[in-house]
């Protein structure tokens, strides 16, 4: 048990950011099956899975830099919506080039995204298709919750670069538990869904593409696999897929509910807090000054039910259920948590606050050659600080004024000639005065909880 | 490695050799003759550390300093976090010999500087103290010479090595560099005459460039196995060795009640109107201490203590340093006056010194072999890290976990602070100490269930009793 633990910290998000792999060797040919065997549909869905190629721009050398990656994606709508990771493409991708199954090349632009899935959607250029006189097949949803394994898939994408790659396994499991982690500059990620394991090949660049019965229907999109291992690739499931697909479709991103409770599997903890078996789930930890928190709530208290819906966090793979019928509450809405507290069983009202990341916006000051981050609410509460102003160093330019006045990556700013950062904006006009006129300024920084005040000169 | 020391040890006889060498204008002075009666004043102190299931070996060079065969040690000697209690089984022998030694008694660590000091039970006279030899008076580039001491297998061989003297800084002690290694830590540096130039500090780093085959290259440092460039200067050394605790724990320390100094530089100073000075801005303010009694706030800037302007120093952090040893050269009631900025204002605050609160030496500890657990009353330190800056936080934290005990097994971890035990908070150690106590005499309990706090995230343990 410990060693596979382990093991899960070597799961790594499948993007694929190295030149792309030269094409070479000839075509091969023929497949053991006959033609006759390939389901039409599998076909269609062929021609519905496109590679991406993605430039974002990132901050983390205090400059502005392009960054180019390589994933791939399935068109699902019949206006040209591709399904993706999150990983894949985020909201600083300058460009986003769709290569269609016919080879064809095309524009595309992000619909909206959500990390805590791996999940986004770009859009095709509707203009540069109707240019170029070009069409395309979309594919659809399988139901991912009537999958058992042992059933056969196949996997679709750009493993590598090697555009149009189809390989086959057999669903492993279908409800894999990953403790949430951290996914491209530090996002969130999975803890509302569990995970479809497959032996079919996954390899980076497989990222974002689907993973689909002989039918050709999607019943996930592979994200996840072990480096340095064989055969061990995770796939978002669809059913959360499709939910993700119509919430961006609607609003371009999903808002989730915040209630501040850590949650842990009460397994064989039920008959030291005198438990009815399948009932209730741990409570961890409760993040300070959270909703959870302001109403009393306590870790080592056992949470039986959310608005009279009893949960069950027993074992592991069930806490992602649990949390997700957290976050699709209504923010701001109010929720009865019944809580068993030592031999006390009480009723607690708790007010949702809107699900927030701890990652904030980005940019970089060129001039200073300085890349920040906005400083996040759980960033703040994670990190003990008073509050969440400032901004968070993510890189320095050597031999740029923030670097030579000793600024260090991990830095919080939290105050620019005497000024609170309470927002980017604060800071961003501080630095087009500099722009305009450059002069001494002077910088509060928090380092390890240790005041510093640094002067950047011109 | 034996025949890397031995080609060490020979590569320093060469130099020596080169040294007599060296056409001399005047007569050589005798240093075989100095050297010989100059080791009477140094010695080797041998001793265990007892943790809670292992032992680990020390040994260090120190200085005899009195009559009464008392011996100082460099600060970084011992383990100064560990209870001296833990000091097990003290020798101290005459380097270059394979005797037994006599028995010796730990005197405590003074807070100043940080050097220990030791007191040999028997044998004293055999030993000269360093005051015998005079102090030297230092000056830029005049020859030094110093004793040097091998490591054990060579029975503590010493050795002669020389240099010049290259710079004294203050940091903020006087320290002097030679420009080759002369002495090795807690040994002697003398000048031509054989008087005492001072006191062997932590070994030097060289800092070198590592230049690869293909031309990159990486900055380094280069550190001696036992020899060092960098000694305490006679006059402070000899007012140190004054500082002898009066009890193994250490005298009571004065205590400001600030947390994370942090040097002002330059750039800033200016921005701030000062010039030719240092300062220093204060990161937090302990609750309920003496900072905090007078209305010191967290940002303000120190820029002179008792009227006087704040020295400038090298690096910018001994600034620090600086003020820290004149916090600690004061005596617990004193009260002292900080002149800080604050905004764009300059003001005066009064602070009476109060006592130190307990440091992790002074923690209590209790070691369980039955659950594998060693626990530590939580301390001001604990507090500081986990940004609960008050004296009275209360409760333990987790000292020591013995691998694959049932409290590794429950994935207990050092540092975890125990809040609390089975549903009970834990408000103190005694508390603590009581369940735990209790938990090894009920033969019918299955497992004890924790709530622990680590990296600012609460998590619930179980321990397996059966």
């Amino acid at each position: 048990m410990l060693k596979t633990l382990s093991l899960f910290t070597l799961v790594v998000a499948l993007s694929f950011s190295l030149a792309e792999a030269k094409p070479g060797g000839s075509r091969l040919s023929a497949s053991a099956e006959s033609l006759e065997d390939i389901d039409e549909g599998f076909q269609e869905l062929l021609d519905s899975v496109v590679r991406l190629d993605v430039w974002e721009t990132t901050f983390d050398k205090g400059a502005k830099r392009t960054r180019h990656g390589v994933g791939s994606g399935v068109i699902m709508t019949d206006e040209g919506h591709i399904l993706t990771n999150a990983h894949v493409v985020n909201p600083y991708a300058e460009r986003i080039m769709v290569t269609l199954n016919n080879l064809e090349r095309v524009d595309a632009e992000l619909v909206g995204w959500d990390h805590w899935t791996d999940l986004a959607v770009v859009k095709l250029d509707a203009g540069e298709l109707s240019r170029k006189g070009l069409g395309f097949t979309h594919a659809a949803f399988g139901d991912s919750e009537d999958l058992i394994p042992g059933q056969t898939v196949y996997a679709v994408g750009t493993p590598n670069g090697l555009s149009r790659t189809v390989t086959r396994g057999i669903i492993s499991n279908t409800e894999r538990y990953f403790e949430g982690s951290r996914v491209g500059r530090g996002y969130e990620t999975g803890n509302f869904n569990t995970w479809l394991q497959t032996d079919a090949a996954i390899n980076p660049g497989n990222s974002g593409g689907p993973l689909v019965l002989p039918n050709g229907k999607v019943i996930g999109i592979n994200t996840r696999g072990y480096l340095g291992a064989e055969n061990l690739g995770f796939a978002v499931p669809a059913d959360i897929a499709r939910e993700v697909l119509a919430g961006l479709l609607k609003d371009e991103s999903i808002t989730r509910s915040y209630l501040g409770l850590r949650l842990g599997p009460l397994q064989d903890l039920e008959n030291f807090y005198e438990l009815d078996s399948n009932i209730g789930v741990l409570v961890q930890s409760v993040d300070p000054g959270s909703p959870a928190e302001e109403a009393g709530m306590r870790p080592g208290d056992i949470l039986l039910s959310i608005d009279g819906q009893e949960v069950d966090g027993r074992f592991p793979e069930q806490l992602p259920a649990i949390q997700n019928l957290i976050a699709s509450q209504s923010v701001g809405s109010t929720v009865d948590l019944r809580v068993k507290r030592g031999f006390q069983t009480m009723q607690l009202p708790l007010v949702t606050e809107k699900l927030e990341s701890r990652i904030g916006q980005e940019t970089a000051f060129e001039a200073w050659g300085l890349g920040v981050q906005k400083i996040s609410r759980s960033t703040a509460r994670e990190g003990n600080l008073e509050n969440a102003d400032g901004v968070v160093v993510v890189g320095v330019q050597p031999a740029f004024p923030a670097y030579e006045a000793g600024i260090r990556r991990g830095d919080i700013i939290t105050k620019v000639n005497r000024q609170s950062l309470t927002s980017l904006e604060t800071l961003e006009s501080i630095y087009s005065a500099y722009e305009a006129e450059p002069e001494k300024v002077l910088m509060e920084v928090n380092r390890n909880h240790q005041v510093v005040f640094i002067v950047v000169k011109p | 490695m034996p025949s890397k020391s031995l080609f060490t040890f020979g590569q320093v006889a060469a130099a020596c050799l080169f040294a007599f060498l060296t056409p001399q204008a005047a007569a050589e002075p005798d240093y075989e003759a100095m050297f010989d009666e100059r080791l009477k004043s140094v010695v080797v102190v041998e001793l265990f550390v007892q943790r809670q299931i292992d032992r680990e070996p020390v040994s260090a060079t120190g200085a005899v300093i009195d009559e009464e065969g008392r011996i100082i040690l460099i600060d970084s000697a011992l383990p100064s976090w560990f209870p001296p209690e833990w000091f097990k089984d003290i020798r101290v022998r005459p380097p270059g010999e394979d005797v037994e030694g006599v028995p010796a008694t730990y005197l405590g660590q003074d807070f100043l500087t940080g050097f220990h000091f030791v007191q040999m039970d028997e044998g004293a006279e055999n030993y000269t103290p360093v005051t015998h030899w005079g102090q030297a008076e230092l000056k830029r580039g005049q020859f030094l010479w110093g004793i040097a001491v091998m490591d054990k297998q060579w029975h503590f061989a010493p050795y002669y090595l020389s240099g010049r003297l290259a710079a004294i800084e203050k940091i903020p002690w006087d320290i002097g560099f030679t420009t080759t290694p002369a002495t090795s830590p807690g040994s002697l540096v003398f000048d031509e005459q054989g008087r005492v130039a001072g006191w062997g500090g932590r070994i030097t780093i060289e800092e070198k460039i590592l230049v690869a085959e293909d031309g990159r290259q990486l900055p380094i440092g280069l550190k001696d196995t036992r020899d060092t460039a960098a000694f305490l200067a006679v006059d402070t050394f000899m007012e140190q060795i004054q500082r002898i605790p009066t009890e193994p724990i250490g005298d009571p320390r004065p205590y400001l009640g600030t947390s994370g100094l942090q040097p002002v530089t330059r750039e800033v100073a200016q921005f701030l109107g000062l010039e030719n000075q240092g300062a220093v801005v204060v990161s937090d303010i302990i609750e309920a201490s003496p900072a905090d009694k007078a209305g010191l706030k967290s940002k303000d800037i120190i820029v002179k203590l008792d009227g006087e302007p704040l020295p400038k120093r090298r690096p910018d952090f001994i600034v620090t340093r600086h003020f820290d040893n004149e916090i600690s050269r004061h005596a617990i009631g004193d009260t002292i006056t900080l002149t800080v900025i604050r905004g764009d204002e300059e003001q005066d605050i009064s602070i009476t010194l109060d006592k130190q609160p307990k440091v992790l030496k002074e923690a209590l500890r209790a070691y369980y072999d039955e659950l594998g657990l060693g626990i530590r009353e939580f301390i001001l330190l604990d507090g500081v890290a986990r940004r609960e800056l008050r004296v009275d936080v209360g409760g333990v934290v987790v000292d020591f976990i013995k691998p694959n005990s049932k409290a590794n097994t429950a994935k207990l971890e050092p540092g975890d602070w125990i809040k609390e035990i089975d549903g009970t908070k834990i408000n103190s150690f005694a508390q603590a100490e009581q369940i735990f106590d209790g938990v090894a005499s009920d033969t019918g309990k299955a497992e004890l269930v924790l709530l622990v706090e680590r990296n600012n995230e609460t998590k619930v343990l179980r321990v397996k009793l059966k």
